[in-house]
Order: C-alpha cells, then structure tokens, then sequence
C-alpha cells in the first residue's frame, strides 16, 4: 500500500443507499457498517437529507463538519451526497484531527468573548 | 368503510392488490408525517446545546462545551395522538445568522432562536435575524426561546422582556427544564401545519 492509498484509506469512505437509505455497498474504512442495514440506523442525518437530496434540483448536498458518535468515539467530517440514477453516493472525509484544533481555539474564543461582554454589561449597569 | 365498499367493488385480484398497496401507502404517510428538521440558531454560549440535551436526553452540564460544526440528534414525540420525528440540527453559534453555513439551513421544517436573557448582546439584533429569516426562509416557522430564565429574579428582570419582540417568546431553562418541551411541540405543531 503506498503512501496515497493509505492516506485515502483512512480518511475516505464512499457508501452507497438506495432511495430509502438501505445500505447496498461500503468499503468500512472510517465507519464499520457491515451490520447496518440501513444508512439511517447509523447516523439521524440520514433521516431528512436523504428525502432532500431526492428533491434538490442540483442532485448534490455537502455538509462540512458533521459531528458523529458512535459511542465509542466522537468523529468530525465533511458530508457530499449525491443522487444517481437508483443510488445515492456518500462520501464521508475524516478531518477529525483538523476540526479538534479548531474546537479548542473555539473554546477559548468564545470563553473570553463571554467574560468580555460580561464586563462591559456590568459597567454599563453601574454608570445607570 | 369507505375502502370495504371501493374494495368489494373491483372485481380483478389483481387491480384489488395495487388498490390495497396504494391505500395502506397514502394512509401511512398521513399517520407518519416526514421527519422534521428543526434547526436551533442563536449566538454562542446562549444555551442551544444545553435546551437539546434537556428536551432530548431529559439531562443538563453547567460544563461550556462548544459546538463546532453541526452536531444532529433526533427525537420521536407525539402531537395530538400522532407520532412525529424532529430531526434536530445543533449548529455553531454565530452572532448573525448570515454567517452560518447555508447548507445546514437548507431544507429546515422549522428554527429555533435562541438567546441568553442575561447577555443583551445576544437579543440586541433579535428583530433583524427575525426579519432575515423571514425573508430568506418565508414558509419556516421560528419559535423563540429566551433561554437561561432561571436567572429571572437574581440577574435580570423579566419586566424587561414584557415588549415587543419578546412577547412571543417561550423563556425556557435548560437547566430546570422549564417551558422546553412546550417550546419544542408548539414549533412542531407549526411545522406539521406547512
């Protein structure tokens, strides 16, 4: 396995599902799904975007930095759908490790940003 | 009765099973309506995670966990005898909803806005993002939730929200539970009426 492979293997898996989200191939890269029937079961996502994609004029639906728990362990990706003649592909992207930092860098943001405004809030109180 | 007597009346076995397959189809989507999605939007820290957890896991954190991307969980509720689905998407926190990525917006049955009864900064643009999703979503119904009302009395008065745009407001806690399910059916009977 070169060096590519192993980097899509990991960060890269394409489902296929029939209109109703019954599940008809997986490779089982990021998420093990040989025992799911239905793409449903797996993710609540799957419940509104798939009547969606079927209705979206383009045929095609992204949604980056969909957080998933499998109970084991918390994944972030980015979501592309796209409907087919009979199928719709997913095509799931681990960037985990990416949106993780950017969850930190968040935390501290908003944080401070809070305190921040805290202060203001009180001051404005003690000048009326 | 209806369907006995149009039943008795097709004379071919045949045309009698598309019949039956046609009618158990039409029936069942009308007793299961589509899922709902429902969307929850509002600055950061105003508590949109918090009410979620509450109405779905009936559980609450005073941890600040922040939400980066969407994070989706799903509830089944009934609404006048019928079973209904919510599909609720949490998503990051923005002080405008412009800002937020349209592709988690797309296709919502429903919004909730939220915002912190004890930080002005988070309602001081309320009418505006009112008016922008009603100009961009005109058939969404919004339902708002002044959230963290269990500090009415201590830190705040709820004198001050007793004006418009505040009047409609549901003034829920996540951390008490107070008025968060009634928030959640009373946008779901509107969705359900779209």
């Amino acid at each position: 396995m070169d060096i590519n492979e192993i980097f899509y293997h990991q960060k890269l898996q394409l489902v296929t599902v029939d209109y109703q989200g019954n599940i008809i191939n997986t490779d089982n890269s990021i998420f093990h799904l040989d025992d799911t029937k239905n793409i449903k079961e797996f993710h609540p996502i799957f419940e509104t975007i798939l009547t969606q994609i079927c209705e979206e004029s383009s045929g095609a639906i992204a949604i980056p930095c969909l957080r998933i728990d499998n109970g084991i362990e918390k994944k972030y990706c980015d979501l592309r759908l796209k409907k087919e003649t009979g199928y719709i592909t997913i095509l799931f992207f681990n960037l985990t490790t990416r949106y993780k930092e950017e969850h930190t860098n968040l935390s501290i943001n908003n944080k401070s940003s809070i305190v921040e405004n805290s202060k203001t809030n009180s001051n404005h109180i003690s000048l009326l | 009765m209806v369907f006995e007597k149009k039943y008795r009346g097709i004379s071919s076995n045949f045309h009698r099973e598309i019949y039956v397959s046609l009618y158990l189809e039409t029936n069942i989507t009308r007793l299961m309506p589509h899922p709902q999605k429902i969307v929850i939007l509002g600055h950061f820290g105003v508590g949109k995670t918090s009410l979620i957890r509450r109405f779905v896991d009936a559980s609450f954190s005073e941890d600040y966990l922040v939400t980066v991307g969407v994070h989706v969980k799903k509830k089944d509720i009934i609404i006048n005898d019928n079973p209904t689905t919510l599909v609720i998407w949490d998503i990051e926190g923005n002080s405008e909803i412009s800002m937020s990525r349209s592709s988690y917006l797309l296709g919502s049955n429903g919004f909730v806005y939220v915002f912190d009864v004890s930080r002005p900064e988070t309602y001081a643009n309320l009418e505006a993002q009112l008016e922008y999703l009603k100009e961009h979503f005109p058939k969404v119904p919004v339902t708002i939730f002044g959230n963290k009302a269990d500090k009415f009395g201590e830190e705040v008065s709820k004198a001050f929200f007793e004006v418009p745009p505040f009047t409609e407001c549901f003034f829920t806690s996540a951390k008490t539970g107070e008025n968060v399910e009634e928030g959640f059916k009373e946008l779901t009977i509107k969705t359900l009426k779209q």
